[in-house]
């Protein structure tokens, strides 16, 4: 600890450097990060109705992976999956390599990449899985995830919201 | 059981977690206590002198 | 002779505090069961959300001694100001390390700019952005001012980020704790959890109280020092 009178003016210099690259960080990350014209992730249905204007950028669509929808070819390390959001919006997704531990069906994923024009397939970058909020002990009936839960989490502030025969109001 | 190449042990991650834990918070209280006998030293020896 | 008496205090609280932080971690990794879909990694949730707490009552300590600072005028303050700072910084770093393992296995990835992790990191670069700032200004009024109204600005982060899962859309998960409809958590488990950010707010409080002090002596042999040369 060095406990003899400052130096303050050459101390200074070091200092401000230092504020100033913090601020330049700072900045950054907002102008980048926090524009209210990004979304973190679109839903399936979203990103379907404006797949047209979005097939050249990069995006994120969040969704449900659909049991049995599920392909896997060890080979050539491809993977293909569809996501939906419970109401009738299927996105076929496909990927290169294995996915996170945790990806399974009936899982919430996150998918970053590039969607077609249709908005039926997408060809994804980056998998991540999303999880719900929920944290229980194993039960004996066997998974008894509260699919509510990571459907609100995934969909909520939809922007459409059709009526469905499954699934619940956001 | 998993039909994919890697199966990731996550236990070395809650490991490591939990030593950063032991690390920075331990680690930090054992510098705040030992900084603060060190200054209450100089500053005994200042007001022996006085 | 009173430096003494209170060093012995906080010294003490502080041993006591942190064999009880031990106390928590050990019911973490041996009595509460494993999660249904996570296993044991999940496990980390018991230190990073208390570390993430104290991150944000750090930011509450910050604030009360900038606010205090900027009606007063009275510099000392600081010293409360910068120990908070420090200790927020170093929960802060805990809490964004601690995630970023833990969502690797559970994610898939370190790392992702959601508005949960950006403003999060924003917390952390702007509590390293105080202690630069106090480095950089020369000791006066004008440090005092400007130091205060940055913990200001440090204590509005935190609200957004707590808000942030709510607000936005993110890949870190939704309130377990405090959200409508009660709690998502087994009982069990949200009883360690609980138990451990109170311990963890008890021991960020007593770090910033410690290095207040140490602060404040060492101002004090500053400025003995400075008086008796020759």
């Amino acid at each position: 600890m060095n406990l003899s009178p400052k130096k303050k003016r050459s101390k200074s210099t070091k200092w401000v450097i230092g504020i100033s690259l913090i601020a330049v960080a700072v900045i950054a990350i907002a102008l980048t990060q926090i524009s209210s014209n990004t979304v973190y992730f679109y839903t399936p249905d979203e990103a379907q109705a404006k797949a047209a204007t979005l097939t050249s950028q990069n995006i994120k669509v969040a969704g449900m992976v659909v049991a049995g929808s599920r392909e896997w070819v060890a080979e050539t390390l491809k993977l293909a999956f569809t996501i939906t959001d419970l109401k009738n919006h299927d996105i076929r997704v496909s990927y290169n390599g294995p996915p996170p531990d945790m990806f399974k069906e009936g899982q919430g994923v996150v998918v970053e990449g590039t969607i077609s024009g249709d908005g039926k397939s997408f060809a994804a970058r980056t998998l991540m899985v999303k999880h719900s909020e929920e944290y229980k002990k194993p039960s004996t009936d066997g998974g008894t995830m509260n699919k509510e839960l990571l459907e609100k989490s995934l969909f909520k502030t939809q922007a459409t919201d059709k009526p469905s025969n499954s699934g619940t109001q956001p | 059981m998993s039909p994919y190449p890697e199966a990731t042990n996550a236990m070395p991650y809650l490991i490591a977690c939990y030593a950063l834990g032991v690390l920075s918070i331990f680690g930090y209280a054992v510098w705040l206590c030992r900084h603060r006998i060190q200054v209450n030293r100089y500053l005994a020896a200042i007001d022996k002198r006085a | 002779m009173t430096e003494r008496k209170s060093k012995f205090t906080l010294a003490n609280s502080l041993t006591v505090l942190l064999a009880m932080l031990l106390g928590q971690w050990m019911l973490a990794w041996l009595w509460v069961p494993v999660d249904e879909a996570q296993g044991d990694v999940y496990r980390v949730i018991y230190l990073h959300v208390p570390a993430a707490f104290a991150s944000f009552l750090s930011a509450g300590v910050l604030l009360i001694g900038s606010l205090l600072a900027l009606r007063s005028k009275d510099e000392h303050w600081l010293n409360l100001s910068r120990a908070a700072a420090e200790v927020g910084l170093l929960f802060t770093l805990l809490t964004l390390a601690t995630g970023s393992i833990w969502g690797k296995p559970t994610w898939g990835v370190w790392w992702t700019w959601d508005a949960r992790l950006t403003t999060s990191f924003l917390l952390a670069l702007m509590y390293g952005g105080w202690i630069l700032l106090f480095g950089a200004i020369p000791q006066g009024p004008s440090r005092t001012r400007s130091c205060s109204i940055l913990g200001v600005m440090i204590a509005a982060d935190v609200p957004i980020i707590y808000k942030s899962v709510t607000w936005w859309r993110t890949l870190h998960q939704p309130q377990t704790i405090l959200r409508t409809g009660g709690s998502t958590m087994d009982s069990d488990m949200l009883c360690v959890l609980l138990s451990g950010i109170a311990i963890m707010a008890l021991v960020t409080v007593n770090m910033i109280l410690v290095r207040r002090e140490t602060l404040r002596l060492e101002q004090e042999l500053e400025e003995k020092s400075l008086g008796g040369a020759s």
